[in-house]
């Protein structure tokens, strides 16, 4: 036992805010952690979890505020060192062996190849990695790099664990593994934070759960009100207070439409998956990564592999050639960064663009773009702007409408309004629902509730590669509501109770 | 003649006024250094020539580089096309027509081989091709016996036609008005092909998409793939042209003949402004590239400064163009 896991020590983060340009990410937010516990992390995408973790990490400066250590509860606060991340990008060597990728950090062994010590070996005793020692890192499971990460931390003696959505990417048996080493790391007397969009692990294993809402911290759950219902009821209690929330009516739909049948992914990510898609519906996949949604929606649009029947009106299509159109939830997948606005709004026609031999009109093109713009409220001074001068919400629309206006069956979309402002989002939402006027259907990937609650009329609820629950979205009293219906469906309790 | 669809740079200083810009600039210095030697019509005429075999091959490349590819087998390919039209010309007395389909026939061949490569088992461009030129130089050993071929002594057994013979130089060594030299025609009708195919077809559009952003093109199920094939096939056709015409010219072919292309041509397609990181480039700054390339070469000669200073500054440019290309870029990605 090395000295300084026995004193107790305390995170503080006092005061400390952070804004980029227009926007303010952290707002004078304030947390404690305590060594010997686990604190949970929740918050909605973009209410400034992420650049908490990069100040936290250093990899960002603060604005103003001050993070601090405190050694035992009469001393001063030190300054912050020795923070050490654990996610799925690894900072490991994946061509050493588990024992060459610990020496590889240690300084002044002078010119020849170090030899392990004994601190080196108790470490890999107390991650469970003696047995890998000799095996190179690069051909061992995602898990056991992970431990590999955590040794490496210990060895150069981190105070600070911060678990950033650490198993999006591994086994439940896989994850179990690493939460046991997580709570290995709280006892042995670290400071342990854990953010994850999963609610029901961040219960299960957080002491606390501290809320961050809008760059400032929120409540803090702890004891009988920990309970993942009562995190998402509060997750999104905040943002509908801000703007009027509205769900979709209740409408009726055309069965026999879209059907999936056993459908299942190459890499079994999902097996024999059944959904039927009505006309004229907006369906939202809601899953945590890992889930298997996004691979549904990948394989729906014909872009990751996965084998079934898929149907249109009763007809057996291949996703690959169905003209089922896909756009992908980060810009820099579904924007053309050289082209110019108007470009990118035809680059998927072709047939109204130009001739059976391949020769474009620029008349036609000119039109085409000139209509997807007005139809789709895109707000740029002309088309023949580079469409990276556009505003992020406004490229959006762009990457949307180039797909849309080609007037797909069935639009695929992942996350269309991450990272974009209100007024594109409202814009969004409203254009997506235009566009099923058309005896045409829409399925997005969600990972907010609130997205859920003001687009979809159905949300399908994924967890490990299974189809959960269906929530009615008008059969929902309040956002409120679906959060604690959607909770429900992804804890363990239920899974086994169905 | 930019090749955007929609907009354009209609109020900007557009990239090739720059480089017209450059091209006078390199005229005038060699002008005044050679006491006007390099102004003599045939010196002017000679480089003409030159310049119009580097515009044909690096149209092609331009289409490669456009898709976000590279090709560094058109040198190869280039001695191995002519010297298959040679010996199936000369050797197995073929006539002319066929033994043109049969040179182009491997041309698309040869083509899809590297597009295979690239796109199907998807080793890096880089890599592949030139893998392939080797391979391609090898079999151009195996078919001409590792012979050079002249139209003038043909090899033993031929009886291939003097008329015959004589058509095949008319195609690029006839004597024009003014002494113009036939494949600067042959490069205006190729230019013109190739213009129209970028700026008008849906092809040229869409290739410019999949250069630009190769996820996003795979994403919206644009035909990545079969583009590639065509860039690639496109790409060996103009390697196979030039060294056909310059076979026509000279009358003579070596296996490695086109080996001494493979910088002169990557110089003049990037001082033309097309970027190795895909989605840009046009016709325009190619053929403005070539005749700026073929300048400063030929004003080397002419000042006698040695073969030393002629890849000096082959490495100079090649290593500078690339630089500004890659600085150009990360200006822009910050803006």
């Amino acid at each position: 036992m090395r000295d300084e896991r026995a004193t107790s020590k305390t995170l503080k983060v006092k005061g400390v805010s952070k804004r980029y340009g227009k926007t303010i990410a952290l707002n004078q937010l304030s947390l404690t952690a305590r060594s010997g516990e686990i604190l949970g992390i929740a918050g909605p995408n973009g209410a400034g979890k992420s650049t908490l973790i990069k100040i936290l990490a250093g990899e960002v400066e603060l604005d103003s505020g001050s993070i601090t250590i405190d050694l035992n509860e009469s001393s001063e606060g030190s300054p912050l060192s020795q923070v050490a991340v654990v996610h799925q990008e690894l900072q490991v060597y994946p061509n050493l062996s588990v024992l060459d990728n610990l020496l590889i950090i240690r300084e002044n062994s002078g010119m020849l190849r170090p030899k392990s010590s004994k601190k080196e070996l108790e470490i890999l005793e107390e991650m469970r990695l003696t047995k890998f020692k000799d095996e190179i890192l690069g051909e061992l499971p995602l898990a056991v790099a992970q431990r590999v990460e955590i040794a490496r931390a210990l060895l150069s003696d981190a105070l600070i664990f911060l678990f950033d959505e650490p198993n999006s990417a591994l086994t439940p048996e896989e994850s179990e593994d690493l939460f046991s080493a997580m709570h290995q790391l709280k006892d042995l007397g670290h400071i342990v934070l854990f953010v994850t969009h999963r609610l029901a692990e961040l219960v299960e294993h957080s002491n606390r759960v501290q809320l961050i809402i809008d760059g400032k911290a929120g409540t803090i759950f702890e004891g009988s009100a920990l309970n993942s219902e009562n995190i998402a009821a509060h997750l999104v209690m905040e943002e509908s207070r801000q703007r009027g929330n509205q769900k979709s009516e209740k409408r009726a739909f055309e069965s026999d439409f879209i059907n999936i049948q056993s459908w299942t992914h190459h890499r079994k990510v999902f097996e024999e998956l059944n959904l039927e898609i009505r006309a004229g519906e907006i369906i939202a996949i809601v899953g945590v990564e890992g889930s298997g949604g996004r691979e549904l929606i990948r394989s729906l649009a014909g872009v990751e592999n996965a084998v079934g029947h898929v149907s249109v009106n009763n007809e057996k299509v291949d996703p690959k050639n169905a003209g089922f159109a896909f756009v992908a939830a980060n810009r820099d997948s579904s924007v053309f960064p050289n082209l110019t606005v108007g470009e990118n709004l035809v680059i998927r026609h072709s047939n109204s663009i130009s001739n059976k031999y391949g020769w474009i009109s620029g008349k036609n093109s000119k039109a085409q773009a000139s209509q997807s713009k007005e139809q789709y409220s895109i707000k740029a001074e002309s088309l023949g702007l580079n469409v990276k001068s556009l505003s992020g919400g406004n490229q959006q629309k762009v990457a949307i409408a180039s797909a849309l206006s080609t007037k797909p069956v069935l639009a695929l979309l992942e996350e269309p309004t991450r990272g974009v402002d209100l007024s594109s989002k409202a814009d969004i939402y409203a254009l997506l629902k235009d566009h099923t006027k058309s005896k045409s259907a829409v399925v997005l990937l969600c990972t907010e509730e609130s997205e859920v609650y003001d687009v979809a009329d159905r949300a399908c609820v994924m967890r490990l590669g299974k189809l959960v629950g269906e929530i009615d979205i008008s059969s929902c009293a309040d956002l409120e509501d679906l959060a604690r219906k959607i909770a429900k469906f992804t804890t363990k309790e239920s899974q086994a109770a169905s | 003649m930019s090749n955007k669809l929609i907009g354009g740079r209609k109020f900007k200083v557009p990239h090739s006024t720059g480089l017209f810009g450059a091209l006078l600039l390199v005229m005038l210095v060699f002008s005044l250094l050679s006491h006007g030697l390099f102004l003599y019509v045939d010196n002017l005429l000679g480089l003409l020539r030159y310049a119009s075999s580097l515009a044909i091959l690096g149209l092609g490349l331009t289409v490669v580089l456009i898709i976000g590819e590279i090709d560094l087998s058109f040198g190869a390919l280039y001695g191995f096309c002519t010297t298959a039209f040679a010996v199936a010309f000369l050797a197995w007395n073929w006539p002319m027509w066929l033994s043109l389909v049969f040179a182009y026939g491997l041309a698309i061949f040869w083509g899809s081989f590297n597009a295979f490569f690239t796109t199907i088992v998807k080793i890096p461009s880089f890599i592949a091709t030139l893998g392939s030129s080797t391979f391609i130089f090898g079999f151009t050993l195996l078919l001409g016996n590792s012979n050079t071929f002249a139209t003038a002594a043909p090899p033993l057994g031929s009886h291939t036609s003097k008329d015959a013979i004589k058509f095949f130089r008319g195609i690029s060594n006839q004597e024009l008005p003014a002494g113009l030299p036939m494949q600067a025609i042959w490069m205006v009708v190729v230019m013109f092909i190739f213009w129209i195919v970028l700026s008008r077809s849906i092809y040229g559009f869409r290739i410019r998409a999949i250069g630009g952003n190769k996820i996003a093109a795979e994403l919206a199920k644009l035909p990545v793939k079969k583009y590639k094939f065509i860039a690639y096939i496109l790409c060996a056709i103009t390697a196979a042209t030039a060294g056909i015409l310059d076979f026509s010219f000279i009358g003579t072919i070596q296996p490695n003949a086109g080996q001494t292309f493979l910088f002169p041509v990557f110089a003049a397609v990037v001082i033309g402004g097309a970027s190795l990181q895909g989605g840009i480039g046009n016709v325009t700054g190619t053929i403005l590239g070539a005749l700026i390339l073929s300048i400063i070469s030929n004003g080397l000669s002419l000042l006698a400064s040695g073969a030393f200073a002629q890849q000096i500054f082959l490495g100079t440019v090649t290593i500078g163009a690339v630089v500004i290309d890659v600085f150009l870029r990360r200006r822009r990605a910050r803006s």
